[in-house]
């Protein structure tokens, strides 16, 4: 009888390679034996689990991507990206579908909050300095990332193939024949034609489905190793105890003999030394997972997406929006087609790739808001501000033919 | 600090099943079910009701694989082919009469109603909901799906009165000066032939009355119709569906009687519509509802006092020559209903050039040559040649020429 009882036990120990202890010494071996959780250190600062170090953001992110996954594949079961069955799939599927409406919801508000999670996260990279050596690499690891996002969300917003989904679409890609040389060609190669159609919602789908999200799932992996690789996060540099990981410091890529500056500003009351991952940091992520899940069942249901008229490439929707996350960029157009859509943005991507080898001075590294660095922080702030300007003019003041309304003051017609 | 973290995974847990347990109980007890349980109950009152013995909730829907159509309708709509449910209230009652010639299961609901017909809530599958294409049509446009597909030929003129009249309308108002039905027509505005696969009624509609109002910025002059004029127009451009979407494009063949061309250019209206009784009832879009619609003088009985065959509607012949003799420059402007396009003062369109002060800059031979032969004056221009007589172009061009 007693054999059959510790079966489960005897299964879990299995799954470990290792038989079940509570002995902490052992804990590091959970880590490192298993293949899903080896991505983790086996040791973590107390600092780098304060909430305030990072404000979780990589973790949610990454909790909306397991989030996307999922429903994406849920999804999947019932979509068919043709002309027009993409369109009756999603009828079906939010109309009659059991939890159909749902899931696509939660897959939307996941994919919104994706996108706005990979952008904070950036922004906490940025404002705590945390892209400085030997932490190069990865900030570009990143802004591939962030890239991946906006893709794999911007090829996403086509598929239900209604009004909303098309115009929006037709709009960004027009943005791209700005772009001298290569914008009209690689245009012509997303959407398979001249316009968008049959051809442009299978490329969409195949790169949504398969090539994106392999190559961001790979990026993901790559990117949280490193993480470790350098050093874990740029905060604990400063701690003084043993470093958190078996990665080579960080200082010995710098300037010999130069230590930080910043090691007086670890607040007191918390112990500096490392302490055993397993199993605190795992409760951790489950908690934010949990939390990131909870939070966009709740958005999904309390705010359901709609689905316009079937896509018709005859009668635009006036305005005609781009995404959320792009219409900056369509506002900036609206001023300038070559400094708004090509040079501005341009601009903007090649300080962000160039930033990390420009700005090699270590002071700040891991801090929020380093007075050190106060007139990077203020330059970029203003990018930011105007930018996210620029978001809420396009989203909320402009008007058919682009002209500008309040938000709130009605429009001719019946808006 | 282990222990706090596992109490709110804990806590999270809990609330994430008890949100999933609310979903799917949600999800079990659909709208629908309700109506269908409200039928049963009706069915089971009336006796030897075979339909009262039919207890399962479920969703019911008719696939039309010809018109790629899914209706599931008669998910609410319970009673549609129960003789027992004549009186019956909505959404349970009979349907009235024609369905033995319009089998269901045949054609589905959609094809004649509108509507979204995959849809099983009463605001989505009435195409109610922002964005939504299609949308249930009011009973006095219900002439125009008969007349999608039968044309007038077969139909006792009375069945399809208000499109002979939106037909009548159209010609009248001369709306192929601007835009195109079948290739024939104006290039100003855009081609209808197939607007109702692109617009429903409610957009048609409310442009009919507010041209602005559903595309901003649009040149199209507020012609000051009348609720029932646009009623009736709108039923005739609702028959214009895209290839593929009538039952007859799929099924089988009825030829379809043309529509009048372009009125002849000596056939132009004078206004025996004095200005005041088509002052437009300044109707903002969000007020109408379908139910104004229904509540139009337009029975069919007023509208079928002639024998109306699209073939044979010419536009009516009021003819500017009564303005004659010693033709009034004046009236016969607004006659020829040039503000229509003109503005003069505050009044007027803007498709055309504004004419407040064109005596200024414009000769009166100028202005001749051009009223007499438009083409030849302005050759890319858009001005459509009227056939003016000497005397009535002497007449337009006297007026102009105070214009300053």
């Amino acid at each position: 009888m007693r054999t059959f009882l510790d079966i489960p036990a005897r299964v879990w120990d299995s799954f470990h390679r290792e038989p079940h202890t509570h002995r902490p010494r052992r804990h590091p071996l959970r880590m490192i034996d298993n293949l899903f959780l080896h991505v983790h250190p086996n040791r973590v600062s107390p600092i780098s689990l304060r909430p305030t170090t990072t404000l979780g953001l990589g973790l949610i992110t990454a909790s909306f991507f397991i989030i996307l996954v999922v429903t994406g594949v849920l999804l999947m079961f019932y979509y068919v990206p043709a002309v027009p069955e993409a369109y009756e799939r999603m009828q079906d599927l939010i109309y009659v579908v059991r939890l159909g409406r749902v899931t696509r919801d939660l897959h939307r508000v996941a994919a919104e909050g994706m996108v706005v999670a990979v952008f904070l996260h950036a922004l906490r990279a940025f404002y705590t300095a945390a892209y400085k050596p030997p932490r190069e690499f990865n900030w570009l690891v990143g802004l591939a990332l962030l890239t991946l996002t906006l893709a794999l969300s911007f090829t996403g917003y086509l598929l239900p193939w209604d009004q909303l989904a098309y115009w929006a679409i037709t709009v960004s890609t027009g943005i791209l024949s700005y772009y001298p040389l290569f914008g009209e060609p690689v245009r012509e190669l997303l959407l398979g034609d001249r316009s968008v159609g049959q051809e442009a919602l299978l490329r969409f789908y195949v790169l949504h489905v398969f090539f994106l999200p392999a190559i961001t799932f790979g990026l993901i992996g790559y990117h949280i190793w490193r993480t470790r690789k350098d050093g874990g996060l740029a905060a604990q540099d400063h701690t003084g105890g043993a470093r958190a990981s078996n990665a080579p410091r960080a200082e010995s890529r710098l300037q010999p003999g130069r230590r930080s500056p910043a090691k007086a500003s670890t607040p007191a009351g918390i112990s500096e030394e490392p302490i055993t991952a397993y199993p605190l940091l795992l409760w951790i992520e489950i908690a934010v997972f949990l939390a990131v899940l909870l939070v966009s069942l709740g958005i999904a249901i309390a705010f359901p997406g709609r689905l316009d008229a079937l896509a018709n490439a005859d009668h635009p929707p006036n305005p005609s929006k781009a995404p959320w996350y792009f219409i900056g960029l369509q506002e900036l157009v609206s001023y300038s087609a070559a400094w708004g859509g090509v040079v501005v943005p341009i601009a903007v991507l090649v300080v962000g790739v160039l930033l990390p080898y420009v700005d090699r001075d270590p002071r700040g590294a891991g801090r929020w808001f380093a007075p050190e660095r106060r007139g990077v922080i203020a330059l970029a702030s203003a990018v930011v501000i105007a930018w996210l300007a620029f978001t809420f003019i396009g989203a909320f003041a402009r008007g058919p033919n682009w002209v500008f309304y309040w938000p709130g003051q009605p429009w001719p017609g019946p808006g | 600090m282990l222990i706090r973290w596992q109490w709110i995974a804990l806590v999270l847990s809990l609330i994430l099943a008890g949100a999933l347990a609310g979903l799917g109980w949600f999800e079990s007890r659909p709208g629908w079910a309700r109506y269908q349980r409200e039928y049963i109950r009706l069915a089971a009152d009336r006796p030897a009701n075979e339909a009262a013995t039919e207890s399962r909730l479920e969703i019911r829907q008719i696939e039309i694989a010809a018109l790629n159509r899914v209706d599931r309708c008669a998910t609410c709509h319970l009673g549609a082919t129960n003789p027992k449910m004549a009186d019956a209230p909505l959404p349970f009652t009979t349907h009235p009469a024609l369905l033995d010639s319009h089998p269901p299961e045949e054609y589905g609901c959609a094809i004649c109603h509108g509507g979204e017909g995959r849809a099983v809530t009463t605001a989505e599958a009435h195409g109610e909901m922002p964005g939504q294409h299609g949308r249930l049509i009011p009973d006095a446009l219900l002439p125009s799906a008969c007349y999608a597909c039968h044309g007038s030929d077969t139909l006792p003129p009375s069945d399809t009165a208000v499109v002979a009249e939106g037909i009548k309308l159209i010609n009248e108002y001369k709306c192929l000066r601007c835009h195109q039905l079948d290739g024939v027509g104006g290039s100003i505005g855009p081609d209808l032939s197939a607007v109702a696969s692109q617009r429903n009624w409610v957009e048609i509609y409310a442009h009919l009355l507010r041209p602005d109002a559903l595309s901003p910025g649009s040149t199209m002059p507020d012609f000051g119709l009348r609720r029932g004029e646009a009623t009736a127009i709108a039923a005739y451009l609702l028959t214009r569906l895209g290839p593929g979407e009538r039952v007859t494009d799929v099924m089988y063949l009825v030829a379809e009687p043309a529509l009048a061309g372009t009125p002849a250019p000596n056939e132009a209206v004078t206004s025996d519509i004095a200005p005041g009784d088509i002052v437009s009832e300044n109707i903002a879009p969000g007020n109408i509802a379908p139910g104004d619609i229904a509540s139009e003088n337009i029975a069919p009985g007023d509208i079928a006092s002639e024998n109306i065959a699209p073939g044979n509607i010419a536009p009516t012949r009021r003819s500017y020559e009564a303005i004659a003799p010693g033709y009034d420059g004046r009236r016969l402007f607004e006659g020829l209903d040039c503000s229509v396009c003109h503005r003069v003062g505050l009044k007027g369109g803007e498709v055309g050039p504004d004419l407040t002060h064109i005596g200024r800059g414009r000769e009166a031979a100028w202005l001749r040559d051009l009223l007499t032969d438009p083409a030849r004056a302005f050759p890319d221009g858009q001005m459509p040649a009227y056939d003016l007589s000497e005397a009535q172009v002497k007449a337009l061009v006297d007026y102009l020429v105070t214009l300053k």
